[in-house]
């Protein structure tokens, strides 16, 4: 995909992603991921100085440290009262 | 540090806002001159505006792992532990859809702004595209603010 088809792509995808966003569907979230990894792919192609793959990696970068913390915190929960009933 | 990352927001949001401003008055003078100038603003602030995203979002991770650290240590039960961190967790999903629509936003900016550099895409449009940028943003920052508030 060149670089001027990913823009137009990334343009239209927004206003599907407008769409998900306010719609009550559990899994909205997950479907806006898809669209986005969809539109940008493998692209590397900078804007200015930043990437939209860059930028889209983000939000998978930000997932994961997240699920890391809940897991930490279901871990301390399990600790805390594994020594009390211990 | 929750008032250090507001700053970094607002600031991000301003230099979004002024370019919007700046481009909504140049709009008429659409030389190659003027373009090109307008092009090097709203690349700044489209990643001005990431970065100040970025901010507030790690900033509010933080606090989040924090409070399910305190809702832990508040609670006498396991199971009222785990119902404490699993309620938040529920409120936070707002707060995850608004992250990934407004990074998807920005991404979306950044890709107008390679439109309006090969000339299919007009001032106004891309005026218009990054004011959804900035909507998109807001509402990140208040779904944050409404489940802090709340929390």
């Amino acid at each position: 995909m060149d670089w001027k088809t990913l823009a137009e792509a990334l343009v239209l995808g927004l206003d599907m992603i407008n769409r998900l966003a306010s719609s009550k569907s559990d899994d909205a979230l997950d479907r806006i991921r898809e669209l986005t990894e969809k539109m940008v792919g493998n692209s590397s192609v900078p804007i200015g100085t930043l990437k939209p793959d860059e930028i889209l990696a983000e939000v998978t970068a930000r997932a994961t440290r997240v699920a890391a913390d809940d897991a930490e915190i279901d871990r301390k929960i399990a600790e805390k009262f594994k020594n009390r009933d211990g | 540090m929750r008032r250090r990352s507001d700053k970094v927001f607002y600031a991000g949001l301003f230099a979004l806002a002024f370019f919007l401003t700046a481009a909504a008055l140049t709009s008429c003078a659409n030389t190659a001159a003027s373009r090109k100038k307008t092009l090097e603003s709203a690349k700044s602030s489209v990643e001005t505006a990431y970065l100040a995203t970025k901010a507030v979002v790690d900033a509010f991770d933080a606090w989040g792992k924090q409070h399910q650290q305190d809702l832990v240590d508040e609670a006498k039960s396991q199971k009222a532990a785990e119902e404490a961190v699993a309620e938040f967790r529920s409120q936070r999903k707002k707060v995850d859809k608004a992250v990934t629509v407004a990074y998807a936003s920005i991404a979306a900016a950044a890709g107008s702004l390679v439109l309006f550099e090969a000339d299919k895409l007009s001032m106004t449009e891309l005026v218009l595209r990054l004011t959804e940028t900035v909507e998109s943003v807001l509402s990140l920052k208040n779904a944050i603010r409404d489940l802090q508030g709340g929390g």
